[in-house]
């Protein structure tokens, strides 16, 4: 038996079909012109701050944490919709693209599988990475033009791709896509206008048009959260079918943490721009190790309507830092309960930043609690 | 799955933007000031086309030269203000080109052509004359010679009152340079107008004399004074009617005067002038014979003059122009003996006698050639009636009878009023400048509202979309313009391009400098809203997703911020459709003129004549400025409370 792994390192296997090393993104803070008068600092807001995991073939990895945790800005980088501070996010493109990546010069190659660092690749050589790495977004009405028919949005990515050499091709298409997502008969909704529909017929129309230029890897943000309880289930069966039908594999972004035992493989706990937990979704949610962890699923509300009135007290206090001024040492420690009963881990706690650290295999934690300083 | 069939995607869309225009427009059309702005755009597209059809192309540059309108009154009110009792004589342009009559006989070749004119009101018509365009004719005569044949126009006019008199009687002349059959043109004008026989007519047929006491005993100055009388009038009817129109008067008040006591101080200046000569003549006492005879003669002037002023109250015109003559006749007497050396008079009172006699000779002359003494007071008035004008041109001494002669001949009078919103300075229809007017204005305010709103939508997308150094830039430009004062800046380059430019396309260049101005002073305010547009729908969700499908930059301007945009820029081009007519009109009223019937030129006229009292000139175009303003700016307001709730949503 292989030892365990004091600091994580994200797996680049061929079954890896996307990693993520180190990933840091900040947002510079808007000075105001006194302040850059009296030469302060420019100051970050530490979005992401030094994430790592790994995304194997077929699973459903699972982003959870608190919102503001930074975990909406990772996907994006996934996607490079905002630009990295530093870091690595390798992927693994399709056979035919890594092909064409040979004829292209500058390309960051990471392994000798293919994966490719993503932010390596020139602007104009990106797009086919598009069709192949897609998000369905979280908010069903913002997230499509209210002046476009559904037929004219769904037809927009077919267009910047050149998908369907014939209007009928890209009708049947559009069609069958329509199908798919359970819009039946597709006729009957390609003329309407988003404002026409429901909230969860939009946001089958979001998955469908991630979905219909065939990619592999989908990262899906929190795409139930701005739906009715009642359909949530739906929605969510819908997307676990065409995973299955499509062979897709997912970042599945929640703050929904029995969401997430329900539908994820794996799942990372993210704490103010960190990952402070990673592994088997339901042995991390059933035994948390994590001190912030165990607050989260306690804080899951209770299946047992006789108990759901019952006011729970939350092994947490205070409230979540800014990520502006990130707290030194361990990131949670302003909020960590342990920290009472175990006052000489205070020393440790608040001065070194915890390792993310193997505790089980395959399961990693970043607490003191479970790793000794080295 | 296959197509249904009608929807293919292609038609589909077609449809679909026809379909998009149509609630759009019913959504206008439902609300009062969308349709109130519908109506007036109608009426104000209706105009152009109108304009554009019907009136000849030329108009634009030939609208101001006066020949283009000479039949025309001069700041005549529209013909419909009679109906509101407001009575003018009417004008009448009657042309012919078939005369009443032609004939041939005894080798003379006559076209006869009557016209008629009825006044019916108290007032004058502002001319009257008669225009024909007749050939110049050329036979061989038996020497082989070309001989040329112009025709001789008379002109009778029967007046209402009787009084028949030929008006004009001219030959027409030709240049040298012209050839055989060519048009001869003609126009009757008061040098050639025959006011003596009108004049001659009038004494006769009311009687107009002196009366014989002014004229007084002696009856050979009755021919004098009757020519006083006849210059009067003449000068009367030349000064105060401009001639041709004595057509149409006929006398109201004669009077004749002798202006007796006005005559006091010259005759006593003239009395005490001899009496002193004679005086000093006395006072050497020399006593020759000559001498004798000068002093006799002087004391006999001096008496004359006398017996004049003792009596000149009731003094006949004979007393004063034969007592002052005998006066004169005694100094000429005295003055030829004092030359006799024998009589001894000194050489300054010889001088002095001779000035005296000059000064009285010409008083003389003044009292029997002008209204001096004599004062005839003519006052007419307009005689109503039917006129009847006969034209005459006649070709004589021609050996056959020519074939075909073409001839045009025209009568004008120049009423009181003209068309339907009468005439401007130089006899400008204001109807065709109003008129042609609209099309003009409709494209200067779309071409600059069309210009300034595509610069500021470009502009405004670029720098919201780019940002950066872009930004930056168009940022600061607009920042710029909008502190250089506009109109002084615009005062200047306009008088600059009035001296500057010259030549056939001046006024094009002039309104186009004027456009290309205001636009550059007038996009950035909207590439300000527009910027902040772009900067809020670059940040919405499904620009990113469209990011995210791999969407261009291009790609996401044009489907996705553009669109957007345009529902506003739409709006924002409507009201400033205005706002370039109204430089215009402002920048022509400033005397910043380019030379294009347009509103504001009118109004520019009639500032330039400080004509502003004149109502039929300034409320049309001032109010076809402001129909027009008000149309868009409905029209305006229509669109933006359609285009405003989902700019909301943004
Ligand atoms: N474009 C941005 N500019 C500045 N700060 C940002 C930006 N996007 C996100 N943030 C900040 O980064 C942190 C993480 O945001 P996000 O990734 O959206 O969190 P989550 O999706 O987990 O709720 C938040 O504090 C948020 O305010
Ligand atoms: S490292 Fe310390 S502060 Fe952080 S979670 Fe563990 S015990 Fe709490
Ligand atoms: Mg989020």
């Amino acid at each position: 038996m292989a030892e365990l792994q004091y600091t994580y390192e994200p797996q680049k296997t061929s079954e890896t079909i996307l990693y993520v090393e180190n990933l840091k993104v900040y947002f510079p803070l808007r000075r105001s012109i006194m302040d850059v008068l009296r030469g302060r600092p420019r100051l970050n807001v530490k979005a992401v701050d030094g994430v790592s995991f790994d995304v194997r073939k077929g699973e459903v990895l699972a982003l959870a944490g608190e919102s503001g945790c930074g975990k909406t800005t990772t996907g994006k980088s996934i996607l490079r919709l905002t630009p990295i501070t530093s870091g690595v996010i390798g992927y693994l493109p399709s056979k035919k693209l890594i092909e064409e990546l040979n004829s292209i010069p500058g390309v960051n190659k990471l392994t000798q599988d293919g994966h490719v660092d993503l932010n390596s690749i020139p602007e104009k050589f990106f797009k086919p990475f598009r069709a192949e790495i897609q998000m369905i977004w979280q908010d069903p009405f913002g997230s499509l033009n209210p002046r476009r028919t559904i037929y004219e949005i769904l037809e927009e990515p077919l267009d910047i791709h050149n998908v369907g050499s014939t209007r009928e091709e890209r009708y049947d298409l559009i069609a069958k896509m329509l199908e798919a997502v359970k819009l039946t008969p597709p006729e009957d909704f390609m003329y309407r206008y988003p404002h026409m529909l429901s909230g969860g017929q939009r946001q089958r129309i979001v998955i469908a048009r991630a979905l219909i230029l065939n990619p592999t890897l989908v990262v899906a943000d929190e795409p139930v959260s701005m739906l009715d309880v009642s359909i949530r289930a739906e929605i969510l069966q819908l997307m676990m079918d065409l995973k299955k039908k499509l062979g897709l594999t997912y970042v599945f972004i929640t703050h929904d943490l029995a969401l997430a035992r329900y539908i994820a493989n794996r799942i990372a706990i993210m704490y103010l721009g960190k990952i402070v937990e990673l592994g088997d979704a339901r042995r991390v949610i059933e035994t948390p190790f994590h001190p912030y962890t165990k607050a989260l699923v306690e804080a899951i509300p209770e299946p047992d309507p006789e108990r759901r009135h019952v006011i729970k007290e939350l092994p947490i206090k205070g409230e979540v830092p800014s990520p502006v001024n990130v707290p030194s040492g361990c990131r949670f420690h302003p909020r960590c309960v342990v920290l009472d009963q175990r006052p000489e881990l205070a020393e440790l706690c608040t001065k070194k930043e915890p390792p993310l650290v193997e505790v089980e295999r395959g399961r990693y934690v970043a607490c003191w609690l479970y790793a000794k300083p080295k | 799955m296959s197509v249904p069939p009608g929807s293919n995607p292609k038609t589909q869309k077609s449809i679909k933007i026809v379909q998009s225009l149509k609630p759009i427009f019913g959504e206008i059309w439902r609300m009062t000031p969308g349709k109130v702005a519908i109506v007036l755009l109608v009426f104000l597209i209706a105009m152009s086309i109108v304009a554009v059809t019907i009136i000849p192309a030329d108009f634009i540059t030939k609208w101001e030269s006066p020949t283009y309108w000479e039949d025309n009154p001069v700041v005549a009110p529209p013909c419909w203000v009679s109906s509101f009792g407001y009575k003018v004589p009417a004008t009448l342009q009657a042309y012919t080109s078939e005369p009443n009559q032609v004939l041939f006989e005894g080798n003379a070749l006559t076209a006869e052509q009557a016209f008629n004119y009825n006044l019916d009101v108290d007032k004058l018509p502002q001319d009257i004359y008669i225009k024909v365009n007749a050939p110049l004719l050329c036979y061989k005569n038996q020497y082989g010679e070309e001989v040329r044949v112009t025709p001789e126009l008379r002109v009778v006019v029967e007046r209402p009152d009787g009084i028949v008199f030929e008006a004009w009687h001219v030959t027409l002349r030709y240049a040298e340079n012209i050839t055989c059959g060519s048009l001869l043109t003609y126009k009757t004008g008061k040098e050639s107008f025959n006011l003596a026989s009108l004049i001659n007519e009038m004494l006769t047929k009311y009687n107009i004399t002196v009366p014989e006491d002014i004229i007084g005993y002696n009856k050979s100055h009755t021919s004098t004074v009757s020519a006083i009388l006849r210059t009067t009038i003449r000068s009367e009817l030349e000064n105060r009617y401009l001639t041709t129109p004595s057509v149409f008067v006929t006398p109201d008040r004669v009077s004749v005067t002798l202006r007796s006591t006005e005559q006091n101080s010259t005759l006593s200046s003239f009395k005490i002038t001899l009496s002193e000569l004679l005086a000093a003549l006395k006072s050497d006492n020399v006593d020759t014979f000559s001498r004798r005879v000068v002093l006799e003669n002087l004391n006999n002037a001096v008496n004359n003059i006398t017996v004049l002023l003792s009596s000149i109250q009731l003094a006949t015109y004979s007393d004063f122009v034969d007592d002052l003559t005998n006066a004169r006749n005694s100094l000429d007497q005295a003055i030829k003996w004092s030359m006799d050396p024998d009589a001894r008079v000194p050489g300054d009172l010889r001088t002095r006698m001779q000035d005296a006699r000059e000064k009285l000779n010409k008083y003389i002359e003044t009292i029997t050639s002008t209204t001096e003494l004599i004062y005839p007071v003519v006052t007419f008035k307009p005689l109503q009636g039917d006129y009847k004008v006969t034209v005459n041109l006649v070709y004589s001494g021609l050996p056959t009878k020519p074939e075909q002669v073409n001839m045009r001949i025209g009568f004008i009078v120049k009423g009181g009023c003209y068309g339907i919103l009468g005439t401007a300075a130089k006899g400008i229809d204001i109807a065709s400048v109003i008129l042609y007017g609209t099309p003009i204005a409709l494209l200067i305010g779309l071409v600059a509202a069309v210009a300034s709103v595509m610069i500021g939508v470009v502009a405004g997308i670029v720098s919201g979309y780019y940002g950066g150094l872009v930004d930056e830039a168009i940022q600061r430009t607009v920042d710029i313009l909008s502190n250089i004062p506009f109109l002084p800046l615009m005062i200047i380059i306009g008088s600059i391009a009035q001296k500057s430019f010259t030549g056939e396309a001046r006024s094009l260049y002039i309104i186009l400098l004027y456009l290309v101005i205001l636009i550059i002073f007038s996009w950035g305010g909207l590439a300000i809203t527009v910027r902040a547009m772009t900067l809020s729908i670059k940040e919405e969700p499904y620009v990113e997703a469209a990011r995210a499908l791999g969407a261009s930059n291009t790609r996401i301007i044009f489907r996705h911020i553009f669109p957007q945009v345009m529902m506003y820029a739409t709006a924002a081009l409507v009201f400033r459709v205005p706002d370039a007519i109204l430089t215009e009109a402002g920048l022509s009223v400033l005397g910043l003129r380019h030379g294009w019937p347009t509103w504001g030129s009118l109004l520019a006229d009639a500032r330039a004549e400080y004509r502003y009292d004149i109502w039929w000139w300034i409320i049309p175009p001032g109010l076809m400025l402001s129909l027009t303003s008000l149309t868009f700016v409905l029209l305006g307001l229509a669109i933006e409370r359609i285009v405003e709730p989902r700019l909301r949503t943004l």
